[in-house]
């Protein structure tokens, strides 16, 4: 029986594989991780994620055995092939579970201390199909690595694990808009009643292409106040295509 | 296997009655868009016979023939002929007038009444893509236009017009199920639900083009459609059809797909500003090379329906 990856652990492997060697794990101990996490059905995007990572690398070949099975069993390609189709122009890897159209990326650090990312996606799946897992508490909670808890009602919330960081006990106060068009979600995260982060995300149906649906996924962090983070533009895209491929995989 | 149908097909007898005229007014209708977008007003012999369209007299007074109650349906098409440059002969000069919108100064002649109904402009897909839900200030008295663009082979085309009618009227003509009613080129539609989707997302569509007076062409095309509502912020409502094609029963074409989309803005009450888009390709590269006229046609013809078929009754505010 394959153990279960810890939490902590993927968490950790997952940013190594946005920020390379400098987190302190070995790359071996990176694939190791991962390639327990993708026994895992729900962890898979995640795997997929880190490995497209992980292939733009062209020195992440110290364990190609093991890179080119977990290449082979998570994103459906020879090594070969996955390296060549890296080399291309999308930012986010073919995923087995979804069909993405296009996909853009992008996280900059700005001034003032603010950062700010988007992620744009396009992916075959009707926007009702969409709609129910965006339920903001519901769609967050499947982002399990980034929340240590997560807590609905009335006054949601949680604590909120960024890589790298503190724990942080956080308030989340969300507004979403239904529509048959859209769905539009504002999120606003607060630690101790100031900004952590806001941002919109709106899932639209693609106009001239039934059944395609375009999900915006855009956050501003002020890592400054809270967080002494290096690497803030990659913390944020890496937060931000983790919570925009949960959108997408139902 | 049976699918959930909701079918729309002409009466049988009127059918039998109207079918010539209508294969007339087609086959008058693309004359008038092969003449301004082939730019051929005195060439169009060059095409091998089949494809030979009327000449730009008898399209006008096929046109012409149509009723008063179809102006709009005509006056784009009257308006290419003109913008192709063809000249009235004074016999014609008492119907063009009729077709044109009336004079606000009576020393403007019909035709230069009409010059801006044939505002075609040529753009890249960038500018297409930009078009969105007008803005509130918007002026609703600006002429409709028609966008096109050729990219990967296909032309696609976007057209924009305010309409005087409340969107509740418009929207029921967006309704995949009702295109039906927005002109002469269907002979048949019918929505089906897919099991595999379990929505009524596929409209099977039997559609008709008359390239002159003897030869017709017929499509039977197979869409994945989906009708949409949005309430909008601002208190306004969007209405919108996606299609894209599935297939075509003979595989003659190979790109179709587009949108119709109408939104009401809270300020111009009465108004509906319209948008649609169509892109389309042939397998024939003959036809690809009439694409931009074809598609272009489709689109305008169907925003004069829309006014055609909802007849005014309160003016807008």
């Amino acid at each position: 029986m394959t153990e279960t990856v810890a939490r902590e652990d993927l968490h950790r492997a997952l940013w190594t594989s946005y920020v390379g060697p400098r987190t302190g794990i070995a790359p071996e101990r990176v694939l190791d991780t991962l390639a327990r996490a993708a026994a895992e059905p729900a962890r898979m995007p995640l795997v997929a994620l880190a490995l497209w990572n992980l292939l733009a690398d062209e020195r992440a070949g110290s364990a190609p055995a093991l890179l080119a099975r977990l290449v082979r069993d998570v994103l459906g390609l020879g090594l070969d092939e996955a390296r060549h189709r890296r080399r291309g122009p999308n930012p986010l890897p073919p995923f087995l579970e979804l069909e993405v159209l296009d996909a853009n990326c992008d996280a900059r650090e700005e001034r003032d201390g603010r950062t700010c990312g988007a992620v744009e996606i396009c992916v075959l799946t009707h926007l009702d199909d969409l709609a129910s897992v965006a339920e903001p508490t519901t769609w967050l909670g499947r982002c399990d690595v980034f929340w240590d808890r997560l807590y609905g009602g009335p006054s949601p919330g949680g604590v909120l694990q960024l890589p790298g960081g503190p724990a942080l006990n956080v308030s989340i106060e969300t507004k979403v808009r239904e529509g048959g068009l859209r769905k539009e979600i504002d999120v606003k995260i607060r630690v101790d009643g100031e900004d952590l982060a806001h941002g919109k995300t709106v899932l639209a149906k693609e106009r001239g292409r039934p059944g395609a649906t375009r999900i915006c996924h855009e956050r501003t962090v002020h890592f400054g106040a809270h967080l002494q983070l290096e690497n803030r533009a990659a913390a944020l895209a890496y937060w931000l295509q983790t919570e925009a491929i949960f959108l997408a995989i139902r | 296997m049976t699918f959930p149908v909701r079918r729309a097909t002409r009466a049988p007898a009127r059918r039998l009655t109207a079918a010539r005229g209508t294969a007339r007014e087609r086959a008058a209708l693309w004359s008038a868009y092969f003449h301004r977008f082939a730019g051929w007003p005195h060439g169009r012999h060059e095409l091998s016979y089949g494809l030979v369209p009327m000449s730009c007299r008898r399209a006008f007074e096929t046109l012409g023939d149509m009723g008063d109650g179809r102006l709009a349906t005509m006056r784009r098409p009257v308006s290419h002929l003109l913008a192709a440059g063809w000249k009235p002969e004074p016999r014609h000069l008492v119907r063009l007038a009729t077709i044109a919108p009336a004079a606000t100064d009576e020393q403007t002649e019909a035709a230069a009444r009409l010059r801006a109904f044939a505002s075609v402009e040529h753009v890249s897909r960038e500018t297409l893509r930009a078009a969105d839900v007008p803005r509130e200030d918007a002026d609703v008295s600006a002429p409709a236009r028609s966008r096109v663009t050729i990219e990967d082979g296909a032309a696609t085309a976007q057209f924009e017009a305010w309409l005087p009618r409340p969107l509740e009227r418009v929207a029921n003509l967006i309704r995949p199920q009702n295109w039906f009613e927005l002109g002469h080129f269907w002979r048949e539609t019918a929505l089906r639900t897919r099991p595999e989707t379990g929505r009524p997302d596929e409209l099977l569509e039997h559609y008709v083009f008359d390239w002159n007076a003897v030869n017709v062409q017929e499509f039977i095309v197979h869409l994945s459609v989906d009708y949409s509502e949005q309430d909008e912020p601002d208190g306004g409502k969007t209405v919108r059809t996606d299609y894209a094609i599935m297939y075509e029963e003979d595989d003659q074409i190979l790109i179709d797909d587009g949108f119709a989309q109408a939104t009401q803005v809270p300020k111009r009450e009465g108004w509906t500003h319209y948008l649609g888009e169509k892109k389309l390709k042939f397998a024939s590269p003959l036809l690809n090379f009439l694409s931009t006229a074809i598609v272009t046609m489709v689109l305008e013809n169907n925003a004069g329906w829309l006014l055609d078929a909802l007849p005014e009754q309160d003016g807008p505010k």
